[in-house]
């Protein structure tokens, strides 16, 4: 059994043959190019991109509505900012959102999955139909919902999406929960007078880490594509901030002629998610292959 | 048996509703913001403010709130919308239809599109055409709807226009009288294939729109159910005794794999609900979500808690579907009850 | 002299593409029609592989390679392909370890019988098909065809479902039917049961059977002639009085000396691996393979 901290145990991770199974499958490499290009991008963006003071409610007046060329490579909108910095600065929006709703929701939805798989019981009951009233609206009306009663700005869209995110993690948790509080260990430090806190945080914690970690990964992709979809509908980031979703639905009124606008916000988002997705799927395989 | 998961996912389900109704009232209460004072604007008097706030009970406290709420509810009465000033039944009762027609049908596409895909994937384990399922797999669940919406209005709506763009029919195709509000159903009723047809052209694009997602989830997973399927020993037994191939990806392995799979079919038809307000914005659908998105951004609180509570309704509801089709189709558990 | 049924001559196996790992040496062994023989090993030692290859189900899952030659029914099986393929459930049948997870779960009985029968005969009518199924079954001592018919493997005990696995490897009369220990999995008077029942059935219809299997006991019933085979390599071949009489090569006298003496089944503990197990392959007195025996 395994006892040592999470993080150490993930790091030594880099020594065993997990990393050979991640490094033999195509797809992850290509997973792990695109997070890492992605993430370079959004830190420098401010020196990466080519026009940063696009960034605001103004470009350039004098190329507006521009397909792509040499000096605008994805084209300009209607206000004549160049896309290519907009998308950059829309992946570092993004990953921020991505950022702070899974460092919220992940705790708590960990905390309730360990506290309900451990003590059983009523805690048991009522924190996870309290889960289940969560899981049982479409996760994106729920996120609307939300946000009908709020101010469509960021920071209500992230706690939107928090307030809709944690379940998922709790189900996840109290699912292993469940299954390890049966396993000998938990049995044997029980029975040398280990405390609660000991056991749920230092014993099944460390267990539950490698199904998290992947989950977080996928994660960061599919809270980057619900922040999409909502700031699509309107009811996300507002403009002028350069946000994904927003800039797909405001390219559509465009089409077909300014198709630029709406195919490579649309693409982009496409990549963040297969990235972290491929990502996701190869920590998977490299953890099972750890067993 | 039947009766009994009935009973049991019925009883589970009513909880959450209830849950849900109550989590969505205490949001709606809440916040921040006086409802009746949007509703009627900057200009409206502190009188007429007044006045809205005393009909719709929003001075009482909350718990006797929630009390008129659920009186009201045990009537079919949702409230009344401050935006269309039509009970928001009425409203939910006409949008709806639509709504449902879209997922229906994109459901059938999903399941249609999916299933097979993973069972191609895992009869050719390792080969190009898996490789070939799994991208495309992995490509829908990547995507979110809009974004195929865009790309399939941009690609087969403009450059190779071959499908109308926006809405349900074409502006000189009369309205088939209602009687499902599914205009391919009522249609047909009508005995009028010109409009049934003309329904079906603009329904293909937001309906494959709406699926490729859910697809992807249920490519992927019918391929690893299958996969696993394909290392049982009653697969090899199917093989040694020279069933065809074909009989076995399509039968024999297909419906083991299928059994574990169509839980999962279930959420994700279900979760076709939630993703229907995308793609209904980005075709001009008259569905639920139009309405929806409207009644969110003028805050019109009943509104929203109806559309809310219908929704997790019929999610609800499809999951006890769900629920008692698996216990139908597998055999294991239809038969336990004869035993006992 | 008539082609065996079954001929496996000089057979070679490698797994995996990359990290390859030999897993059959150089296999010979042959089945003549209505002759019973056993293949006997411990599990790892190749048997199981070795009836796979020779129904042509091992090769369509890639990743093997395979060397040397296997005829079955006249038909070259080796590199597997579709000629093998159109052998199987007809010519060439096979039946399982446990047979309660070798049915499928997800079907009634009627429907895979149906299925198998129709292999041979591709146009059957159900009512037909039916109607022989039960007679089938009848033949395996079922006492209700009919409710069997109508069963999913989970409802039968597993010596139901033995017979029902015989009664479907034997419906359209195969020449060579391959056991792969059959009714492990059961308790030993229903598996004592099966195999007397398969060794009937295939005296009558003169089906020549393969057994697999890693119980001397078994054997010793059942067989007329037994190879023994240790990694990969075959090291003894005899008839079974030879055999048990005069047991020659080391590793086969260690088998046999690791026989529980009271209950004469099973093989509980192993022998050790000694050097002496790899010395060349021991052949009794009219035992050959074939293509020795020519000039």
């Amino acid at each position: 059994m395994d006892r040592s901290l999470p993080l150490a145990r993930l790091f030594r991770l880099a020594s065993s043959k997990a990393w050979a199974t991640f490094f033999a499958n195509p797809l992850s490499v290509l997973g792990l190019i695109i997070v890492l290009v992605i993430l370079v991008l959004s830190v420098f963006a401010g020196v990466l991109t080519p026009y940063p003071e696009h960034v605001g409610p103004v470009g350039d007046f004098s190329a507006m509505n521009a397909p792509p060329d040499g000096a605008y490579w994805f084209g300009t909108d209607t206000m004549g900012r160049d896309l290519l910095t907009r998308i950059v600065y829309g992946y570092q929006l993004a990953l921020i959102m991505a950022a702070v709703v899974l460092s919220i929701a992940t705790p708590v939805g960990v905390v309730v999955g360990l506290v309900a798989g451990y003590k059983g019981g009523w805690v048991d009951y009522a924190l996870m139909r309290i889960t289940d009233i969560f899981l049982a609206v479409p996760p994106l009306v729920l996120a609307m919902a939300i946000m009908g009663f709020l101010q469509p700005t960021l920071m209500n869209g992230m706690l939107a999406i928090t307030a809709m995110w944690w379940p998922w993690y709790a189900r996840l948790v109290y699912n292993v929960t469940r299954a390890e509080t049966q396993e000998g260990y938990v049995l044997a430090a029980e029975t040398v007078g280990a405390s609660t806190a000991h056991i749920v945080f230092r014993e099944i914690l460390p267990n539950c880490m490698p199904s998290i970690v992947t989950k977080m990964t996928l994660d960061v992709g599919f809270v980057i594509l619900m922040a999409s979809s909502l700031s699509f509908l309107g009811l996300g980031v507002q403009p002028p901030t350069p946000d994904l979703g927003s800039m797909v639905a405001e390219g559509a009124k465009y089409m077909p002629s300014s198709w630029w606008l709406t195919v490579w916000p649309a693409v982009a988002i496409l990549v963040v998610v297969l990235g972290f997705n491929l990502l996701g799927d190869g920590l998977r395989e490299a953890f099972e292959a750890e067993g | 048996m039947i009766w009994k998961t009935l009973y049991s996912r019925l009883k589970a389900s009513l909880i959450v509703m209830i849950g849900i109704s109550i989590l969505i009232f205490a949001v709606a209460r809440v916040m921040p913001g006086d409802p009746a004072r949007i509703a009627l604007g900057a200009n409206a008097s502190a009188e007429q403010v007044a006045a809205l706030r005393a009909d719709r009970h929003l001075d009482d406290p909350l718990p006797l709130q929630y009390w008129e709420f659920v009186k009201a509810l045990s009537h079919g009465d949702l409230g009344k919308s401050l935006f269309t000033n039509r009970p928001v039944s009425t409203d939910i009762a006409q949008f709806l239809p639509a709504t449902l027609e879209l997922v229906v049908v994109s459901g059938l596409i999903m399941a249609l599109l999916g299933l097979p895909i993973g069972a191609i994937s895992a009869h050719f384990r390792g080969r190009a055409i898996d490789q070939i399922g799994r991208l495309v797999a992995l490509l829908g669940v990547c995507t979110p709807a809009f974004v195929w919406g865009v790309i399939l209005q941009l690609l087969l709506g403009y450059f190779w226009p071959i499908f109308p763009i926006q809405g349900r029919l074409m502006d000189a195709t009369p309205v088939p009288p209602t009687v499902t509000g599914f205009y391919l159903l009522d249609s047909l009723i009508a005995g009028e294939p010109g409009t049934f047809l003309d329904a079906l052209h603009h329904l293909i694009l937001p309906a494959v729109a709406l699926a490729l997602g859910g697809m992807g989830q249920v490519a992927r997973l019918t391929r690893s159910n299958m996969i696993e399927v394909y290392g049982k020993p009653y697969v090899e037994m199917a093989e040694a005794y020279g069933f065809r191939p074909w009989r076995i990806v399509s039968r024999y392995a297909f419906v083991p794999a299928f059994i574990p799979t169509l839980t999962i079919l279930g959420l994700e038809f279900a979760a076709l609900l939630g993703n229907a307000f995308l793609v209904e914005k980005v075709f001009g659908w008259p569905g639920l979500s139009r309405y929806g998105v409207d009644v969110i951004l003028r805050k019109d609180l009943d509104a929203i808690v109806g559309t809310v509570l219908i929704i997790a309704a019929a999610f609800l509801i499809m999951n006890i579907v769900v629920d008692l089709l698996v216990t139908l189709i597998n055999p294991r558990i239809r038969l336990s009850s004869r035993r006992d | 002299m008539t082609e065996p049924v079954l001929a496996i001559r000089d057979l070679e196996l490698t797994f995996g593409r990359w990290r390859r790992s030999k897993v059959l040496h150089g296999v010979s062994l042959h089945v003549r029609a209505g002759e019973k023989v056993a293949l006997v090993g411990e599990s790892g030692s190749g048997k199981s592989v070795t009836a796979r290859l020779a129904m042509g189900l091992l090769q369509e899952t890639g990743n093997v390679d395979v060397a040397g030659s296997i005829r079955v029914d006249g038909v070259e099986a080796a590199a597997g392909g579709r000629q093998i393929r159109r052998l199987r459930g007809r010519r060439v049948a096979m039946i399982f370890q446990d047979p309660t997870s070798a049915l499928n779960p997800a079907f009634r009985i009627r429907g895979q019988f149906r299925e198998v029968l129709r292999t041979a005969e591709p146009g059957l009518s159900d009512r037909e098909a039916d109607a022989r199924a039960e007679a089938a079954l009848a033949e395996v001592s079922i006492p209700d065809p009919a409710r069997a018919l109508n069963s999913y493997a989970f409802q039968l005990s597993g010596g139901m479902n033995q017979r029902v696995m015989i009664a479907m490897a034997l419906a359209n009369r195969p020449s060579l039917l391959i056991a792969d220990e059959p009714g492990t999995a059961l308790d030993v008077t229903v598996q004592a049961q099966t195999l007397e029942l398969m060794r009937d059935l295939a005296a009558t219809r003169g089906t020549a059977v393969l057994l697999i299997s890693h119980n001397l006991g078994v054997v010793r019933e059942f067989a007329d002639r037994v190879y023994v085979i240790y990694r990969g390599r075959i090291v003894e071949h005899a008839r079974t009085a030879q055999l048990f009489s005069d047991p020659r090569h080391p590793y086969t006298r260690a088998l046999l000396a690791a026989i529980p003496k009271i209950s004469g089944g099973g093989l509980p503990d192993l022998p050790e691996r000694s050097p002496d197990f790899e010395n060349p392959r021991i052949v009794h007195e009219g035992c050959a393979e074939p293509w020795e025996l020519r000039p």
